[in-house]
C-alpha cells in the first residue's frame, strides 16, 4: 500500500528575474517502511522537492501537484492548516547542518519537549520520561545531562541524534533525511546512517533518503530517484539502476566517483562531465542535459517524456540499453 | 562567563578613565578654579582631581553658589522619570511595530509602518517637540503646554520622582495629582521616544527577518508549531541580540534629546539645569553634569552588556 503518493510536482520560485522552475513535474511514490534515495547534483532540486513533500517551502514559492496522497488522504482536497497538521503528523524531516537546525537559545530538553507536547502530549513527567527514552533510542546514553545542555554544547553527530528523536517524536510515518550526514565525520556518517536504518526497521518508518553520495545510497536504499535540472531522469531499483544506468547522466554521476579497489595511476584523471549544471533560469531547450551529453544528437533539442524500459522509468531519447547487451 | 564579566568591567575602567579626563579637561578651563589642587603638576593634579569626585566635591556653581552635585541630585529624577518613560515607551512600541512590520513583510502595513518610521527618525526632535505641542496641547486641548504638574498640587518631594511622590500621598488627592503628573509626561515622553522608537522598530524588523530564514526556523515549522509560538519563543530570543545592542546606543541619543525636549517642555531636569549652565559659563555644573550623565550612559551599556550575556547561552555557557 502506497504511503506517499505524488504526481507532477512542480515547484517554481518567483523571483525578481521572473519564474524559476525549481522541481519539475516529479512523481514520487514511497510504500510504508520503504527506503528511497534521491540523488543529484546541488541544484538539482532534491533538497526543494524534500521541503515541498514536508510542507515547508518558503512563502516566494508556489507548489502544483495532480496528486499528493499521503496515508489515504487526498491533500489537494484540503485546506492550507489542514494540511500541515497532517503533513506534521506524518512526515519529519531532518537536514544537514544539524547544528543549525537547532535553535540555539533553548535546551535540548526544551526543544524534544516541546515536540512531544505538540504530538503526543502529557504531563511534564511523562513528556520528560519520554524525552529520555527517545534520546535513549537514537543513542544518547547521557540524556539527563545532555537534556539540560544547549546545541552549541554538543557536537554535529549528537545534535543530528538530537533531530532524529525530535523527528521520532512525531512518530512519522516517514523520514526526510536531507544529506543527514553530510557536515558530519566519516566515522559519525555511519553511526547516524545506521541509526536511521535500525529505526527504520523497528518502527516500519519509510525514509527517504537525500543525498549526493551513490555509496550511501548502494548501501542502504530499495529505490532510487536521479535528479538533474529539477526533473526526476531516472528512477529504479537501487541495485539495476547503479549497475546498468540507462541514462548517460546517472552514467556520467556514476564514472565521475572513485570507488574502492581503482587503480591509481600517474596522470589518470576521473570522468568529468563537460560543461556545468544549468542555471535553472537558463535552462536548455529540450532535453536539459543535452549541450553536455556525450551521446547527444539533433533529436534532443525535443523535450524527453519520461518513459517507462524493463521496469525503470528514464527520460532520455537515446537510453544506454544497447550498450550492455 | 567570569572572563566576559571581567572584560566588561576592564572595558568600562577605560570608559571611566577616558570620560574623567576629558572632564578635568574641562574643569581646567572654567574662569575661577572649581577645586583647589595643591600640585602645580596638571599630571597630578588628576589624581587629586579624581580624589575629590570620589569624596563628593564636584565643585561649587558659579551661578548658584551652591554644591554641583547637590544641585544634579535635585534635579536628576525629573530626567530619569523621563528619561524611563520615554526608553519603555520606545521599547515596547519598538518591538511591537517591528514584529507587526516583520510578519507581514512586504504588505502595505510592512512599508507604510518602515515608512513612518524613517520619517520619524529622520525628524528634528525641536521641530517634531513643538509639533506635538501645537496638534496635541493647543489646538486639540488633550494635554497640558508644559511642566511636571499643575500648579494646584503642592507635592511634598520626598523621592523626587513625581510619579511616587503624589502616591505617597495616599488619598485622593495624591492620586489625582498622580494622573496630572502622567498626563504632563505624556507629551515629552512621545518626543523623546520617537527617534529610538523608530531606529528600534526598523532593527527588530530587519533582525527578525534575518532569523525567520535561519534553518532552526524551518525545524519548528516541520514540528508543526504555531505562527505566534515560532515568533515569539523560537525566534525573538534569538533576534534580540542586535535589537539590545542598538538599545544601548538610544540611551545616548536618548540623554542628548532629553536636554532639549526638557527647554521645549519646560521640564525642570538636568537637560533645562545643564543648558542653563552652558549659557552662562558656569563650568563646575558643567562638568558635574556631563560627568554624570555619561557614567549613566556608560552604566545602561554596562547592564545592557550583561543582559545579552546573559541571554545568550553561547557566551554564558561556552562549550
Amino acid at each position: 500500500m502506497g504511503l506517499l503518493q505524488v504526481e507532477n510536482l512542480s515547484v517554481d520560485f518567483q523571483t525578481d528575474n521572473g519564474i524559476i522552475p525549481a522541481v519539475d513535474r516529479a512523481k514520487i511514490s514511497i510504500n510504508a517502511g520503504q527506503v528511497q534515495g534521491v540523488i543529484g547534483e546541488s541544484g538539482s532540486g532534491k533538497s526543494v522537492m524534500a521541503l515541498a513533500i514536508a510542507g515547508l517551502l518558503s512563502p516566494a514559492a508556489t507548489m502544483r501537484a495532480d496528486l499528493f496522497n499521503l496515508d489515504g488522504h487526498d491533500l489537494t482536497r484540503m485546506s492550507a492548516g489542514e494540511r500541515q497538521k497532517l503533513i506534521s503528523n506524518n512526515i519529519s524531516i531532518i537536514f544537514q547542518e544539524p547544528t543549525s537546525s537547532l535553535n540555539p537559545s533553548l535546551t535540548i530538553g526544551y526543544q524534544l519537549d516541546e515536540t512531544i507536547r505538540f504530538h503526543s502530549g502529557g504531563t511534564r513527567k511523562q513528556r520528560y520520561d519520554k524525552a529520555q527514552e527517545l534520546l535513549l533510542q537514537v543513542g544518547i546514553i547521557d540524556g539527563k545531562r545532555r537534556y539540560k545542555e544547549y546545541p552549541h554544547q554538543l557536537s554535529g553527530g549528537l545534535n543530528q541524534r538530537v533531530m532524529i528523536a525530535m523527528a521520532l517524536a512525531c512518530e512519522p510515518k516517514l523520514l526526510i533525511a536531507d544529506e543527514p550526514t553530510t557536515a558530519l565525520d566519516v566515522t559519525v556518517q555511519s553511526q547516524i546512517l545506521d541509526l536511521l536504518l535500525k529505526l527504520n526497521e523497528e518502527h516500519n518508518m519509510a525514509l527517504m533518503l537525500i543525498t549526493h553520495d551513490f555509496s550511501i545510497l548502494s548501501e542502504t536504499t530499495d529505490k532510487v530517484y536521479v535528479m538533474y535540472g529539477g526533473q526526476i531522469v531516472e528512477s529504479g531499483r537501487t541495485y539495476k539502476l547503479l549497475s546498468q544506468p540507462y541514462h548517460p547522466y546517472t552514467k556520467a554521476l556514476l564514472n565521475s566517483v572513485p570507488h574502492y579497489g581503482m587503480h591509481y595511476r600517474k596522470g589518470r584523471r576521473l570522468f568529468n562531465l563537460k560543461g556545468s549544471t544549468p542555471s535553472l533560469d537558463h535552462l536548455p531547450v529540450g532535453c536539459y542535459l543535452g549541450p553536455r551529453c556525450p551521446y547527444a544528437n539533433r533529436k534532443c533539442v525535443q523535450t524527453p517524456e519520461l518513459r517507462t524500459l524493463k521496469g525503470r522509468k528514464v527520460r532520455c531519447h537515446f537510453p544506454l540499453i544497447e550498450d550492455d547487451s | 562567563m567570569i572572563a566576559s564579566i571581567l572584560k566588561q568591567l576592564g572595558t568600562l575602567l577605560i570608559s571611566l578613565l577616558g570620560l574623567t579626563v576629558l572632564t578635568f579637561i574641562l574643569s581646567q578651563q572654567s574662569d575661577t578654579p572649581i577645586h583647589p589642587y595643591q600640585s602645580d603638576s596638571a599630571f597630578i593634579q588628576y589624581f587629586e582631581y579624581i580624589q575629590f569626585l570620589i569624596n563628593g566635591d564636584w565643585g561649587i556653581s558659579s551661578i548658584h553658589k551652591r554644591s554641583v552635585l547637590k544641585d544634579f541630585l535635585q534635579h536628576f529624577p525629573a530626567t530619569i522619570e523621563l528619561i524611563v518613560f520615554a526608553m519603555i515607551l520606545a521599547v515596547t512600541t519598538g518591538l511591537a511595530l517591528g514584529i507587526l512590520a516583520s510578519t507581514r513583510r512586504g504588505g502595505w502595513l510592512d512599508n507604510t509602518l518602515m515608512t513612518t518610521s524613517l520619517v520619524g527618525y529622520s525628524m528634528p526632535i525641536f521641530w517634531w517637540g513643538m509639533l506635538l505641542v501645537l496638534l496635541f496641547s493647543l489646538t486639540l486641548g488633550w494635554t497640558p503646554v508644559a511642566g511636571r504638574i499643575s500648579f494646584e498640587y503642592d507635592i511634598q518631594p520626598f523621592t523626587r520622582f513625581m510619579l511616587i511622590d503624589t502616591l505617597l500621598h495616599h488619598n485622593k488627592y495624591g492620586f489625582d495629582a498622580f494622573l496630572n503628573a502622567l498626563h504632563h509626561l505624556i507629551l515629552p515622553a512621545v518626543t523623546l521616544s520617537t527617534i529610538p522608537m523608530a531606529i528600534i522598530a526598523r532593527m527588530t524588523r530587519s533582525s527578525l527577518l534575518a532569523v525567520l530564514k535561519s534553518e532552526y526556523i524551518r525545524t519548528a515549522r516541520s514540528k508543526g508549531i504555531s505562527k505566534q509560538r515560532i515568533i515569539w519563543v523560537h525566534a525573538l530570543r534569538n533576534a534580540l541580540q542586535p535589537i539590545l545592542t542598538i538599545s544601548g546606543v538610544q540611551i545616548s541619543i536618548i540623554m542628548s534629546g532629553v536636554i532639549i525636549t526638557e527647554y521645549i517642555f519646560a521640564w525642570p531636569g538636568i537637560g533645562k539645569w545643564l543648558l542653563e549652565a552652558v549659557s552662562r559659563r558656569d563650568f563646575a555644573s558643567i562638568q558635574g553634569g556631563v560627568l554624570a550623565l555619561s557614567i549613566i550612559v556608560i552604566a545602561f551599556n554596562l547592564v545592557l552588556d550583561f543582559l545579552s550575556i546573559y541571554l545568550n547561552p553561547r557566551l554564558r555557557r561556552p562549550s
